[in-house]
């Protein structure tokens, strides 16, 4: 069953996947000289700022889907193919 | 915007964003409970839209049309629908689909129980490193110990480990003993002939593919061969075991490339690619897509990740070793594909299917490697290069054909009767793994328990995708630099396309037919090559 249906994070798994094969060539620091994030110039980092700015921006979403998942399920339970519909289209 | 896709864009952008954050310093908790947060309220929105397919498979075919044409904004799921449609000799009524969902829970068990002791349980043990000192191993450290330390320690940390699996190997065997069940279980439950068809029929895969694969290579196991009995040779080892496979061979090269150096080696040696690619690669490089150095409680490993709506985030934990040079092409390879079908395919058709994933990640790296083994200086950067390079393909491609072929055996064994057994699981892969790497590779005592050690043998069929993808990648390269005509072109539709084709497809279109053995002869015949170009070096002295 599990291969005919596909979940919305199936890419995300896939790509975990390839980071696991990889995972067992990677190098190791030993010596606890690794140094602190706030050490590293920022052309050096990813800029996850570009998702959300900050914490509080996450949070306005996160509320937003979180009501918006609890109430499809009641519409799914009274209006199963209108959801549908409206969901897809 | 569909609801759906907007709906799963905020998810995925909620969910990207707490385990990047996570990533950066796993000392702070806050990102981690983000984390935890999304991934209730996913699993929650999960739950609620999971009826939509069950719904569109109930539909008869004329209703589906219906559907389809009566809300044009639905066609772009055409092939979606089709496919679904394609599946369904093998869907069930309404009452046994049920009972196979419910049943999905329970089929998890050997899984759960595997990673269980796999993760948890076991603990890789102890041993003395070369500096006199105890140390804990892991799997990052052990792989490190097999490149680089002296012949005591590697063979004091495989002994150390293959003991410890050793202890929980009953409950090994019957975990995969249960997973090949369950996988079998299900196959019949659906109709299909084995296991094998099953498990390829999802993504429409000739079992063609997978048999041609484990064929050419059997054909071709020479080389292999050939290359054991150098490394006997230039270890100077009365007997080879398998905890000398993988110190590279020859004078080492400590050469270090900076970040900085691999950057510019990259846009040079990847600029057969076209100037799009290399100029939206530059582009990626410079607007925050790579975190680049180890930091303090900062995620291992290398990956690239991201949203339909974000650009793509690649993690590095750079050192400056020629191995992080190609690692940082090969992530850079899955972000630019990313990218291009992100803005190129709707929503639901963006992801990769393994099968092709893995392809515009190696072909960077053989691109790269081409360019590098042209302009190579000296005979130790050479040889380094060679090394990297005859490894990859024993990894990627060499090993994972292996485990291929152990897992259709042991699949075979199951669907004609057969028991799995302790003694069964060690004599089958000791057979297999003696046959690929010929009679002089010595296997200690219990180096055959390897094959109960894979995780990715609980998804049944898995592992063989790297190999096609590396065999496809390296016919793909190799056109590249040739600069057949048309290639870029056909190269950039490929990298645009996601999962709105059957992937097999998606690789004929590009060029390679995957249901011929064309491909996978030539990585074969590439391997010899390195081979036997490795040899004459070593052997000038």
């Amino acid at each position: 069953m599990t291969h005919l249906f596909k979940s919305s994070l199936k890419s995300l798994s896939v790509l975990m996947m390839i980071a696991l094969l990889l995972l067992s060539s990677f190098a190791f620091a030993d010596d606890g000289k690794i140094p602190q994030r706030s050490d590293i110039d920022d052309q050096y980092k990813w800029k996850v700022e570009d998702i959300y700015p900050d914490t509080e921006t996450w949070e306005k979403d996160f509320e937003i889907f979180k009501t918006v998942s609890a109430n499809l399920n009641s519409l799914r339970e009274n209006f199963p193919s209108q959801l549908l519909i409206s969901l897809l289209s | 915007m569909k609801l759906k896709e907007e709906l799963e864009t905020i998810g995925d952008n909620l969910y990207v964003y707490a385990y990047l954050k996570a990533d950066e310093d796993n000392r702070i908790s806050e990102y981690q409970e983000l984390g935890q947060r999304i991934g209730a309220v996913y699993a929650q929105y999960s739950a609620a839209t999971s009826f939509i397919e069950p719904e569109l498979l109930a539909m008869s075919g004329e209703t589906k049309q219906n559907f389809l044409k009566s809300t044009p904004e639905l066609d772009e799921f055409r092939f979606y629908l089709n496919d679904l449609e394609r599946q369904k000799e093998h869907i069930l009524s309404q009452k046994e689909e049920e009972l196979l969902a419910a049943a999905g829970p329970m089929a998890q068990t050997a899984s759960t129980v595997f990673n269980m002791i796999d993760n948890a349980d076991l603990k890789l043990g102890t041993i003395i490193d070369d500096e006199g000192k105890p140390l804990d191993l892991t799997w990052g450290r052990y792989s490190r110990i097999m490149e680089e330390s002296s012949r005591e320690v590697r063979q004091a940390a495989n002994d150390t480990v293959q003991v410890q699996y050793l202890k929980y190997v009953n409950a090994l065997a019957a975990t995969l003993s249960g997973s090949v069940k369950k996988d079998l279980f299900f196959a019949k439950a659906r109709g299909y002939e084995d296991c094998l068809s099953y498990s390829l029929d999802g993504n429409n895969i000739s079992t063609d593919v997978y048999y041609n694969l484990i064929d050419a290579v059997n054909a071709n196991l020479e080389p292999l061969h050939k290359l054991t009995a150098l490394r006997k040779k230039i270890l100077k080892v009365d007997t080879l075991y398998t905890y000398d496979m993988s110190v590279p061979l020859g004078p080492k090269s400590d050469k270090k490339y900076s970040y900085e150096e691999a950057k510019e080696m990259l846009l040079k040696g990847l600029a057969p690619m076209g100037d799009t690619y290399i100029k939206d690669f530059d582009k990626g490089l410079s607007s925050g897509w790579v975190d680049v150095y180890e930091t303090e409680g900062k995620g291992t490993g290398a990956y690239s990740w991201g949203t339909y709506s974000s650009h793509p985030y690649i993690m590095m934990n750079y050192t400056d070793r020629l191995d992080d040079v190609f690692t940082l092409a090969h992530e850079m390879g899955h972000a630019m594909n990313s990218y291009y079908t992100n803005s190129h395919e709707p929503f639901q058709y963006a992801g990769h299917a393994l099968f092709t994933a893995e392809v515009a990640s190696t072909c960077n790296e053989a691109v790269l490697m081409k360019f590098m083994l042209e302009r190579v200086k000296n005979k130790e950067e050479k040889i380094a290069l060679l090394n990297h390079y005859i490894n990859q393909i024993k990894g990627t491609f060499f090993t994972q054909v292996m485990f291929a072929e152990f897992e259709l055996a042991i699949h075979n064994h199951v669907e004609n009767g057969g028991a799995i057994s302790v003694d069964y699981l060690r004599k089958t892969y000791r057979d297999i793994y003696q046959k690929y790497y010929g009679p002089d590779l010595v296997i200690p005592e219990n180096n055959d328990l390897t094959g109960m050690k894979i995780s990715h043998f609980y998804r049944q069929y898995y592992v063989y995708q790297y190999a096609t993808c590396y065999a496809a990648a390296q016919m793909l390269s190799q056109r590249i630099i040739d600069g057949e005509e048309g290639i870029l072109d056909t190269y950039q539709q490929f990298l645009n396309t996601g999962t709105s084709k059957y992937p097999v497809d998606i690789l004929k279109d590009a060029g390679v037919d995957m249901t011929q053995p064309e491909a996978v002869n030539r990585t074969l015949q590439l391997f010899s090559d390195l081979v036997d170009e490795m040899e004459k070096l070593l052997s000038e002295g």
